[in-house]
């Protein structure tokens, strides 16, 4: 019981030191200003609409949010091991009875509360000004409120995802370029792996693409995390029907998906010799 | 020399004297380096003068360069992660801006097909963007006769938007006006109506239109209802145009119907109409043609209801 206490505590103290980093970067700040700019443009941009304001401005919120959010969690993430390894804090850490995984945890859990806190304070902007709009330019259908609040937390649970594929990543690389190209290259891939999926099960697929290919886009659907489930765009733009059996699963399927990446950081963070 | 060899009273001591030979040689007016004036100067020259140019050069392009060339929708789907719905609305808008810029610079001809490319892209990419079968409805049916795409477009986007009357609506119109195929415009009519009963004319005026064959009331009646929804002016001001258009024919046709009532037999040319004084003089036809009647007595037009600088576009159909 003593024991848990202590690396309950342990936890919180690296948590409160990564979300301490991410205040002293002015990451907040920052958020505060993207979203001051997102409140005055979105009008603007969705007046262009031939017949779906409401519809462009949502796109045009939802796509600086995830923008925004990608780049803020690349950044934090390639930081929040890179930094204590460059200016040798971890050799530090490593010496106290502490273990690497407490201390991995502890910087992703501030690493996932940072992460909120920006996509919150987006979303409350973006909400800002979908809400004067709806208000002046009222669309076919009323706006789904609900579907847009749990899109931007299946857009928040995207980022942790990527955050936490960052981490692994650092976890083994020496070099700041890898862990980035490899991120990213797992965002996108994970955008289309569905899609790829369904291709090659059809008869063009069957008929045009050979066995090993076949194979390689099952693999990499089962390997790559399934971003296509949490995009809920269609739903909080246009007011589609949310099926909740789905919502259940991938919730699920996200709190999976992360613990596996998370063990696994440990587990390479263990291993990795410092110099 | 490295930082790191310097204590750091040493590396203050090096970088304020560093400071000092800087202020010390460069010349200075009010205050800043007269170097970096000059390289300001130089600067601001190339980037207006190149960025004037460049306006020149990029106005200049084929109508056709303008639009771009847009990759087919899974390519874009998977560059942009989450971001394609954004993108199928920034290529629709694309469209409109093209189409807009065309209108304005009327010497220049129209590459429809290009526009019929992209438009067919953003809706791959997002089937539910509403501006895309808005502008393949306003733009691809008038403009450029493509009717079975636009339908194709159309009839794409109410299997998504099973909840939207506009495109049950639009499609009942292009099969009904452009195709003469009541029987699927009656369906999709009928659909139009049980979604919006309460616009009762898409369920009684609306087949009686059909089934009489008045056409010209038809076309009327839909752009009426297309005109108050236009938000984009270029769009709005055409449609505004063919209505008045239609306007003139709808009372050329019912002087022709009072002179056969009392007459009993057809007028041989609109004169006839004036002379028995049934319509004041000839309506104008906004696109600047000359109404007529043709061999069966139907009101035409030699401007073909189009622009009459634009019936030559580059239409690849």
């Amino acid at each position: 019981m003593h024991s848990i206490l202590k690396r309950k505590r342990q936890l919180a103290a690296f948590m409160a030191v990564a979300i301490k980093g991410g205040v002293r970067d002015r990451v907040l700040g920052a958020m505060v200003v993207v979203g001051l700019i997102l409140l005055l443009t979105t009008p603007v941009v969705a007046l262009f609409s031939m017949r779906q304001v409401l519809a462009l401005a949502t796109s045009f919120s939802l796509s600086i949010i995830s923008l925004m959010g990608l780049l803020l969690t690349l950044f934090i993430a390639m930081g929040l091991l890179a930094r204590d390894l460059e200016q040798r804090q971890v050799h530090t850490v490593c010496s106290l009875p502490i273990s690497r995984a407490t201390y991995l945890l502890g910087k992703f859990l501030g690493f996932a509360v940072i992460i909120f806190l920006a996509v919150a304070i987006l979303g409350c902007f973006s909400a800002g000004a979908l809400f004067v709009l709806e208000r002046i330019h009222p669309g076919e259908r009323a706006f789904a409120w609900g579907g847009f609040f749990i899109g931007l937390w299946f857009q928040y649970w995207v980022l942790l995802i990527v955050g936490a594929i960052t981490i692994l990543f650092s976890t083994v690389a020496t070099s700041h370029f890898l862990p980035l190209a490899l991120s990213v290259g797992v965002y996108l891939g994970s955008y289309s792996s569905e899609a790829v999926r369904y291709f090659v099960r059809t008869a063009a697929g069957q008929k045009e693409l050979g066995e090993a290919v076949r194979l390689f886009g099952n693999v990499v659907y089962w390997i790559l995390p399934n971003f296509s489930a949490f995009d809920l765009k269609a739903q909080i733009i246009y007011g589609v029907a949310l099926n909740g059996r789905e919502l259940l699963l991938t919730q699920l399927y996200a709190v999976g998906y992360l613990g596996i990446v998370l063990v696994l950081a440990t587990l390479a963070f263990a291993r990795r010799e410092f110099l | 020399m490295l930082a790191g060899s310097f204590s750091k009273g040493e590396l203050r001591l090096r970088n304020a004297k560093s400071a000092r030979w800087n202020e010390e040689c460069s010349l200075k007016f009010h205050g800043v380096g007269v170097k970096r004036i000059v390289l300001l100067f130089v600067f601001v020259v190339l980037l207006i003068g190149t960025h004037v140019e460049l306006t020149r050069v990029r106005d200049a392009r084929p109508p056709q360069a303008r639009l771009g060339f847009y990759p087919p929708a899974p390519v874009i789907k998977a560059l942009t992660a989450d971001h394609y719905q954004f993108m199928s609305q920034i290529i629709s808008l694309q469209c409109l801006f093209y189409f807009g810029t065309l209108v304005e610079l009327r010497s220049q001809a129209p590459d429809w097909w290009r526009i019929y490319r992209a438009v067919y892209t953003s809706t791959r990419l997002d089937p539910y963007n509403m501006d895309a079968y808005y502008f393949a409805q306003a733009v691809l049916t008038w403009e450029t006769g493509m009717i079975q795409q636009a339908l194709e477009l159309l009839e794409y986007g109410f299997a998504h938007r099973t909840w939207d009357w506009y495109l049950p609506f639009y499609i009942s119109f292009d099969y009904a006006f452009f195709l003469k195929d009541y029987e699927k415009a009656g369906f999709y009519l009928a659909k139009a109506a049980e979604l919006k009963p309460e616009v009762e004319w898409y369920a009684t005026l609306a087949a009686r239109y059909f089934y009489e064959g008045g056409s010209t009331a038809l076309a009327l009646a839909y752009l009426q209802e297309m005109i108050p929804a236009a938000r984009n002016e270029v769009i709005k001001k055409r449609l505004v145009t063919r209505a008045k258009a239609f306007e003139a024919v709808l009372q050329i046709e019912q002087a022709i119907a009072a002179y056969k009532q009392r007459f009993q037999t057809d007028p041989e040319d609109l004169r006839r109409l004036v002379s028995a004084g049934l319509l004041e003089r000839i309506p104008d036809d906004p696109y600047g043609g000359k109404f007529y009647l043709d061999e069966q007595g139907r009101v035409r037009t030699t401007s073909k209801f189009a622009p009459l600088e634009k019936i030559h576009g580059s239409h690849k159909n």
